[in-house]
């Protein structure tokens, strides 16, 4: 046995805890293993701690489509920033498309305009989940490596193009990649840091970039849904009371995912979450991902730029 | 199906929750978890003409599971949770010993959890809905990790003292 001293009851519970939410060094792993195998006490916290966590993640999925009226108070501020994003997307091509179709569309017009009016610009910071991933068929990037996860990922944006979006690679290092808006860059988790006049250079990580919706640049992806997507209103969801409209892809369109669904608030017309189905699978990744918004609060100025999130000893190569 | 899947299909739904608990201890993280329950599932409809009536079934299933665990380990290297062998056999032991109290005890937790409102619940709902660690929640919530992880703490203790309160009411009923 190691001749270290035994672990306190808080000690202990940190650990443990650690272990549990995935984060826990080789060390405290260790001592950890040691508390556990010499304490059949300590074995039994760890147990129940377990099964605690492990009933709240099965009670919380549980709950999430029962609790409609929970999550509308409590959510208002946490969709704010779909709301903004999707409002802005449909800004003009929304009012412009619905004018040119036929009277059962016809009162979707004024909800969208109420969306639109809803919407207010800002920072938006959303949690982005893969759904129906194939754990055996990741993206891959060029270099054949798995490329970062967009499962859990974190995107931020900000106005005109301006994104941070925040993955994590295989061995739980953070890759960045973004723009302010001029300038795309990529900040590796080791490496040199990559910036890049064009704008849209790194952003295919981000779902539906490859056909031009990407969601962080409102008017650009604005004009490629109403060109591309058949959109429709679908009455309120009996599980989370929420209006939603849909947009099937077109089928004379080129690529993009097959079905895009923004669900709103009828009350407040705020929309509270972004659905991508059937996104392409030529190289790999999630069939469909859905973006939640997490937060709202005004981020940094200089947030987007790569500068932010480096130190300025790292090396930064322009490509052009 | 026949008696005798039934019966397995029967005793793994009872036992799941508490394999499901010790396998994530096992290995940290969601995805692989499901995988190996999976194959625990599996190897328990397979092997159930082998298992022994006389012993509890949880006991058996959680050997299974330890096996599947080292399966999924050769194929897919580290876990983020590393307990040693020794830690593994004691956890085990624990986890049959604890559930049928813990089964009971938990059953008081949907209720305690529609107390959890604000900030807490947004936490609880990123971590165990969203399954992010405490580290991506304080970045997405521009919190710092050691803030999100004692945030987790309390609300864990909070809980656990809801679910007392609770038995507590029902004892003295």
């Amino acid at each position: 046995m190691s001749e270290l001293p035994p672990l306190d009851d808080a000690a202990f519970a940190r650990l443990a805890n650690a272990a549990l939410d995935g984060e826990i060094s080789a060390g405290d792993s260790a001592r950890l293993s040691e508390a556990i195998a010499r304490d059949p006490a300590r074995a039994a916290q760890f147990a129940r701690l377990a099964m605690l966590h492990d009933a709240l993640e099965r009670e919380m999925n549980a709950a999430a489509a029962g609790r409609a009226v929970a999550r509308r108070t409590q959510a208002l501020a946490r969709f704010r920033r779909i709301a903004a994003i999707a409002a802005a997307l449909v800004v003009a091509a929304f009012l412009g498309w619905f004018s040119l179709r036929t009277t059962p569309e016809a009162s979707a017009a004024e909800i969208v305009a109420r969306l639109v009016a809803s919407a207010k610009s800002g920072d938006r910071t959303y949690v982005l989940r893969a759904v129906g991933a194939s754990p055996a068929a990741p993206a891959v990037k060029r270099s054949g490596r798995p490329a970062p996860s967009i499962d859990g990922a974190i995107l931020y944006v900000r106005g005109r193009g301006e994104y941070v979006l925040s993955r994590l690679d295989t061995e739980g290092n953070e890759v960045l990649s973004g723009s302010d808006g001029t300038r795309a860059w990529m900040v590796p988790a080791k490496g040199p840091v990559r910036v890049s006049r064009d704008p849209r250079r790194f952003s295919g990580a981000l779902p539906g970039s490859q056909q031009g919706i990407a969601f962080i640049d409102p008017h650009a992806d604005l004009a490629e849904l109403a060109k591309s997507y058949d959109l429709t209103l679908k009455p309120a969801s009996r599980t989370d009371a929420l209006s939603r409209i849909e947009g099937m892809r077109r089928s004379d369109a080129r690529g993009g995912p097959k079905r895009i669904e923004l669900s709103y608030d009828e009350s407040t017309a705020l929309i509270r979450a972004i659905r991508l189905e059937n996104l392409p699978q030529a190289r790999g990744g999630p069939r469909t991902v859905e973006f939640e918004l997490v937060d709202d609060a005004a981020l940094d100025r200089d947030f987007f730029t790569h500068a932010f999130h480096h130190d300025a000893s790292r090396v930064v190569i322009e490509e052009d | 199906m026949d008696p005798r899947t039934r019966q397995a299909f029967a005793l793994w739904t009872q036992a799941q929750p508490a394999v499901s608990a010790f396998v994530f201890a096992l290995v940290g993280d969601r995805a692989v978890r499901d995988e190996v329950l999976q194959d625990v599932a599996l190897a328990i409809l397979e092997g159930f003409d082998g298992y022994d009536a006389s012993r509890p079934f949880l006991s058996w299933a959680l050997g299974i599971a330890r096996n599947e665990v080292a399966n999924a380990r050769r194929r897919r290297g580290r876990f983020p949770v590393q307990l040693s062998d020794a830690a593994e056999h004691a956890l085990a032991a624990a986890v049959a010993e604890v559930s049928d109290d813990d089964r009971a005890r938990l059953s008081h937790l949907a209720d305690c959890l529609r107390r959890l409102d604000g900030r807490p619940r947004e936490i609880c709902d990123l971590r165990y809905r969203a399954d992010l660690s405490p580290a991506r929640i304080a970045s997405a919530l521009g919190m710092q990790p050691n803030t999100v992880s004692k945030a987790l703490e309390r609300v864990r203790g909070d809980l656990r003292a809801c679910i007392e309160e609770r038995l507590a009411a029902e004892g003295a009923r």
